[in-house]
């Protein structure tokens, strides 16, 4: 059984095919209600963090760095707080200490993470290209995991048919 | 920060027709064999109680233009389980109690459930789900259901949710049962006892917000719970009524209560929010008493960034609120978590006012230096609270205490390079010097480095040091340390050597009970980027555990675990 399951999940992109964005909306840290949908067109970074978690602390950073250098190209970034309802207040000091201007949404009873990854496991990051498909998915944050993620955005910018990455992963294709 | 309506407005490209059903499948596979400690006196030293246990966990998702179907379906099997002495067959650990349905044959020690199903319609005025679906009202005072699969705990409300936003508003309706997960995907599975079945209480209740009043957002919101005794469906539909008013109890409780939070008023970020906790004339045992009195709960929080610097004030006051929680929390879940202002990853049932006191005030300062944005973040913070809860069913303290604890925190982030640190030291001081004083000195670091040619070094840890004052259940003072060391290859593979040493002899740690120092080795690797394989072999303590990226809430283990997760 462990063979099989191992088998499907190796050839499993690539059998499988495409993989719509599923729409949401949230609220932002002010609010504002921000919905997924009115985004296309651009190329999406969804980064779903906590508070309490120093990975994604760490790949920070590294998505603010990439958004100031490709917005205008179109790139956008919803960093998508999981953080549960009673640590709501929490969220917007640490995005302010730390200087960030992405779009911060609050997803406090985790309906959205649970769309995208059930298993909760943060960080996690997932690319919807310009035409709405989920185009990569990506769980954990190390570093250097950055380099091969911009270079995945940016092949999506550029309008080019994504290229396997160095972790033999193969991007969804159009269904 | 762009608006949404400029978004809407730079799109580039006509959105594509999509009308195809697409489907998503995420696969939590693990296999682990748990070495026991218990022997046999004769012969001895023979490992005869040691089983197998293979969990699965199947997450399935279509979805079609507006609509969306999800489904959670377990797995748990154990093997090396039964054994046959003097022709009588014995079976060591029950999988589920007696009256719990299988779908396996009485031979095998085995069963599937599907946990969690779900239809949604989503269109612009809002959503509609029948099924299971979380929740949380406010601050999560009256209602806080969630998805916490870090701790390997999924409690959902399963029945009927709407959220609806015409424009400015948001309204959330619920109504159902509560369903928590049977199957435990990273704790052991085979407490003696078997899977016995939900107690599914009913709750229902009704949110309303609006947005964008000048700075203002205001809510009101109200839940209702009816807590059932009897397992399975039938438990709660009696309590509410469905099986005639005979069986019908009354309401168990009623909460309701409004937030305001004012965005940049005075260049302050302000929240605020008030609930009123009403109980039923019949309690459940569990709580005690026949007639509690009404509770309340007020949070409230201001924050401010004058140049570099940020302060977080926050503030609480609770009183007979956690008593709708005690009714759950023998069920390792709780209906409600409100804002506890504890440093959470140090705390324990033991030594938390803030998760179990049903008369409890205090508030908490936070300072935030920025000293270089997204690279250098040093804080402090400090929490004082007075404990007076000294009669309910739902604490054990029997004189008030004051707590404070203050922490200090850093948080650097350069390049490959990462520190996030934190120290603290908690007094809980109960009045009068004969009881003394619970102190808690703890800490925890979590460092990674580059080591060259694509290497990374990681290096994460804990360490916790407790002396008790006078309690009712009175522990040894101990020190607990639990560490991870990690050489990576980027997210490609990596190899983690946990170690860990406690002196504390009555925690609760899986095969390690008489052992003082222990350690265990795993491998991770990510053939792609949907698909984790990691392999484990070793002792570890309960506790956070950090590998490749990611932190997790596990249990105490001795053995050899294998899991698999993927996405495809």
């Amino acid at each position: 059984m462990v063979g099989l399951l191992l088998g499907l999940m190796l050839g499993s992109t690539a059998v499988l095919g495409a993989e719509t964005a599923s729409d949401f909306t949230l609220r932002d840290m002010n609010g504002e209600s921000v919905t997924l949908s009115s985004l296309e067109g651009k190329v999406v970074i969804m980064s779903f963090w906590a508070t309490w978690c120093g990975p994604c602390k760490e790949e920070m950073p590294h998505l603010q760095k990439m958004l100031t250098a490709r917005r205008a190209d179109g790139l956008e970034i919803l960093s998508i707080s999981t953080d549960d309802a009673r640590s709501a207040s929490r969220v917007k000091p640490f995005i302010k200490k730390m200087g960030y201007d992405f779009t911060v949404l609050l997803d406090r009873d985790s309906t959205v993470i649970g769309t995208y990854n059930p298993n909760k496991t943060l960080p996690y990051t997932v690319v919807v290209d310009r035409q709405g498909n989920v185009a990569r998915r990506h769980s954990g944050y190390n570093p250097g995991d950055e380099v091969e993620l911009g270079e995945f955005v940016s092949s999506l910018l550029e309008g080019k048919e994504a290229a396997p990455t160095a972790l033999g992963e193969t991007p969804a294709s159009e269904g | 920060m762009l608006s949404t309506g400029a978004w809407a407005q730079e799109a580039g490209p006509e959105p594509e027709d999509r009308t195809g059903w697409t489907s998503t499948i995420n696969n939590d596979f693990e296999i682990r064999y748990w070495i026991e400690e218990t022997r046999l006196p004769d012969p001895a030293d023979v490992p005869v109680f040691n089983y197998v246990e293979q969990v699965n966990r199947l997450n399935l998702r279509l979805a079609k233009d507006k609509w969306a179907f999800d489904a959670q379906i377990d797995e748990v099997a154990l093997f090396a389980n039964r054994y046959r002495l003097d022709d009588v067959l014995t079976v060591e650990r029950p999988v589920v109690m007696d009256g719990v349905p299988t779908v396996f044959p009485d031979r095998f020690d085995a069963y599937l459930n599907i946990e969690k199903f779900r239809a949604t319609y989503e269109d612009d005025w809002g959503l509609i789900t029948a099924g299971d679906f979380y929740a949380a009202f406010g601050r999560g005072i009256v209602l806080n259901l969630n998805r916490n699969v870090d701790i390997d705990l999924d409690t959902s409300i399963q029945g009927a949710k709407a959220f609806l936003r015409p424009g400015a508003w948001d309204i959330q309706i619920v109504a159902g049962q509560v369903n928590r997960q049977q199957v435990f995907q990273d704790n052991p599975n085979s407490n003696g006892l078997g899977i016995s079945g939900d107690l599914r209480h009913a709750v229902g209740g009704v949110s309303v917000a609006r947005y964008g009043l000048g700075p203002a957002n205001l809510s009101a919101h109200g839940a209702v719970y009816n807590f059932t005794r009897v397992p399975g469906f039938k438990g709660a539909f009696e309590e509410i009524g469905f099986s005639g008013p005979d069986k019908q109890t009354p309401v168990d409780a009623i909460v309701g209560g409004a937030t305001a939070e004012l965005v940049g008023v005075g260049g302050v970020d302000w929240f605020i929010e008030g609930d009123l906790f009403h109980y039923g004339e019949e309690q459940p045992a569990d709580l005690g008493e026949a007639a509690p009195p009404l509770g309340h709960a007020v949070y409230a929080s201001a924050a401010f960034y004058p140049g570099p610097l940020v302060f977080l004030v926050e503030a609480k006051r609770y009183y007979q609120a956690e008593r709708i929680n005690a009714v759950t929390a023998n069920e390792l879940y709780e209906i409600a978590i409100a804002p506890t202002l504890e440093y959470e990853r140090s705390i324990t049932e033991d030594s938390s006012a803030g998760l179990n006191s049903s008369d409890v005030w205090g508030g908490r300062l936070q300072v935030d230096w920025g000293a270089i944005p997204g690279e250098l973040a040093p804080s402090l913070a400090i929490g004082v609270f007075r404990d007076d809860d000294v009669a309910s069913a739902v604490h054990f303290n029997e004189v008030p205490e004051t707590i404070i604890h203050p922490l200090a925190t850093i948080e650097w982030i350069k390049g490959d390079l990462g520190l996030i640190a934190n120290v603290g030291h908690r007094w809980d001081i109960r009045d009068g010097t004969e009881a003394g004083s619970d102190r808690h000195l703890h800490g925890d670091v979590s460092f990674n480095f580059p080591i060259g040619h694509e290497l990374l070094g990681y290096i994460s840890g804990q360490s916790e040091w407790y002396r008790w004052g006078v309690n009712p259940f009175q522990q040894t003072d101990y020190v607990e340390t639990e560490t991870g060391w990690t050489l990576a290859w980027g997210s490609k593979m990596g190899l983690t050597w946990y170690m860990d040493h406690t002196t504390n002899p009555i925690v609760d740690t899986t095969g390690n009970l008489a052992e003082p120092l222990y350690g265990a080795l795993e491998f991770q690797v990510k053939p792609n980027s949907g698909l984790t394989l990691k392999a484990l072999y070793g002792a570890q303590k309960s506790g956070i555990r950090c590998s490749g990226g990611q932190c997790r809430t596990l249990p105490g283990f001795s053995g050899v675990r294998f899991s698999m997760v993927g996405t495809f």
